[in-house]
């Protein structure tokens, strides 16, 4: 417990970055837990060429931290390089092992989630849903 | 209390029944407070089962040989057993299903072919998505209407509202004995009286009842009662469908094979009588011995003073979760069962509920199967704490303290 609720999670968690909505929205997915009905909204400005996500949700602090620390990770990437870094996190969630030469030391909160399986699904959702919504902009 | 009982019901005494409440989780002592997800198991229960396959074990029904004359008698002795444990008026009344969610799938589809376009199917606000999906897609089958019955702010049935949905295409009313999120305990007797007005099937799910009081089937008057046997203290994949005789053989076959025929050519297939009508294939008998030797415990049981045990729980962990700032509870009902549901102003329930389990308390936090409930308080889910008579108010404090650190370090 002391190592999943550990400050970083509970900074990003309760004061999360990116959270709202764009002024002018280009595509949004919605993403829903059906293990515990979190939902959250994951938004891609059209100001930007780059990517540039903000999300909002009714969730736990776990997928509010993850989803703010995603956006942080994401944001300023190409679609390309959106969908490599997102399919490399949600493995390295999965597997507790974020590659930290490669990613924020912030990141490392997320490498505890292993040790909580069943709150490994809190953690993919924003990831989760911000794959769908790049791979829907790429596809435009 | 006469001495006897007061002698039988003895919560230490209990307590060394169960093996698994024995045991540490993260380095403190266990404390289960999720009795309405599932009960723990006594250990004749537990022995009943490896007793079954050391010693009985063979498939039912139709072998002459000793094992199989054992199983058998062995399987139909639970079926007689549960039927004095909810007073049915014949053994063969008693369907041996997998669960709750089984007998009421089993319902839903036999009866398809007695339900039409015009007809009306109710159901109310706080049904487990078991009492909702299957009746959705009789509808979707049949074009009949799915009726809601509405509930006021405490999580109690709107009687007036349900009396203005019945009417005379009402074909069914389906509902919840004791509501899983909320504790509610539903009016049944009157509500299927209402039904009996003007013709209407009657199908009462008892999960979270038939461990917390007498159930009567016949004072009831119900057509259909069912419950699983893992919330009775009994084992999984195991569980009942009460249908009376007649209402149970208007119904069709709901899944095909063995056991369920008389004879069988490929021309044609006539099937066989209650209840083997309704069990095809080899069943879960080991799961039914368990059930039986799980009612055995309870009948040894005082219910009225374990039922008491369980609400003064009740109590004292209401009256102190109410000195919470800022905790709501979801389900204030007048005829509550020993389960609090409740939410913390700004903090996510499976955040509560993972502190919680450091302390090695085991609540449940979600929305308990019943999304259309959450839904109507606007809520994405709960914490629920629910008691049995193995639990005690020491462990209440145990959770209160967890509250205040998981309130402190997510606050």
């Amino acid at each position: 417990m002391d190592n999943l609720y550990q400050t970083t999670i509970l900074e990003h968690g309760q004061r999360p970055h990116n959270f709202g909505k764009p002024q002018t929205v280009s595509i949004s997915r919605e993403g829903f837990n059906h293990l515990c009905g979190d939902k959250i909204s994951v938004y891609s400005s059209k100001d930007t060429s780059n990517l540039y996500l903000m999300f909002e949700s009714v969730s736990c602090v776990i997928c509010k931290a993850s989803a703010s620390l995603m956006t942080l990770t994401i944001n300023k990437s190409s679609i390309d390089e959106g969908i490599y870094i997102i399919n490399e996190v949600m493995d390295g969630i999965k597997n507790g092992n974020i590659d930290l030469d490669v990613f924020s030391d912030d990141m490392s909160c997320l490498n505890q989630i292993i040790n909580y399986p069943s709150r490994i699904n809190c953690a993919l959702l924003p990831w989760k849903t911000a794959k769908d919504l790049i791979e829907d902009l790429k596809d435009d | 209390m006469n001495e006897k009982s007061e002698k039988i019901f003895n919560v230490e005494k209990i307590r060394s029944d169960f093996p698994i409440l024995n045991q540490e989780v993260n380095g403190s002592p266990l404390i289960y407070f999720d009795n309405a997800a599932s009960t723990q198991k006594p250990i004749s229960v537990i022995n009943s089962i490896s007793d079954y396959y050391k010693n009985d074990h063979s498939n039912v029904h139709r072998g002459v040989h000793s094992l199989s004359v054992r199983a058998t008698e062995q399987y139909e002795q639970s079926r007689r057993s549960i039927a004095q444990f909810i007073n049915a008026a014949q053994d063969h009344e008693i369907i041996l299903t997998k669960g709750s969610t089984e007998s009421i799938n089993l319902v839903a589809n036999s009866i398809t072919h007695q339900i039409n376009t015009n007809d009306e199917i109710i159901i109310t606000t706080m049904e487990h998505h078991s009492n909702i999906v299957p009746w959705q897609e009789l509808c979707i089958r049949t074009g009949a209407k799915l009726k809601i019955a509405p509930i006021n702010t405490n999580g109690e049935i709107d009687l007036d509202a349900l009396k203005q949905l019945i009417n005379k295409r009402t074909r069914f009313i389906s509902m919840v004995h004791i509501s899983n999120t909320l504790g509610t305990i539903n009016p049944i007797q009157e509500i299927i009286e209402m039904a009996k007005s003007v013709g209407a099937f009657t199908l009462i799910d008892g999960a979270q009842a038939a461990a917390h009081m007498d159930i009567d089937v016949q004072s009831l008057d119900c057509d259909f009662y069912v419950f699983s046997g893992h919330k009775l203290y009994g084992p999984t994949g195991i569980g009942v469908l009460y249908g009376k005789e007649e209402c149970l053989n208007s119904l069709s076959p709901y899944q095909y094979g063995g056991e369920m025929i008389l004879k069988v050519t490929f021309e044609e297939t006539t099937y066989n009588d209650l209840p083997h009508k309704f069990e095809a294939g080899t069943p879960n008998i080991a799961g039914a011995v368990g059930l039986r030797n799980a009612i055995d415990y309870l009948s040894k049981m005082n219910l009225d003073m374990a039922v008491n045990h369980e609400m003064a729980i009740h109590d004292y962990a209401l009256n102190q979760l109410l000195l919470i700032p800022n905790i709501e509870i979801i389900g204030t009902a007048n005829n509550k069962s020993a389960i609090i549901s409740f939410i913390i102003k700004n903090l996510h329930p499976h955040d509560v509920g993972t502190i919680l389990n450091q302390k090695a308390v085991a609540v449940r936090t979600g929305h308990h199967c019943t999304m259309p409930l959450m839904d109507h308080y606007q809520i994405s889910g709960t914490i629920r704490a629910s008691f049995s008579f193995y639990n005690t108010l020491e462990e209440v404090d145990v959770m209160i303290e967890a509250l205040d650190m998981a309130i402190n370090m997510l606050s």
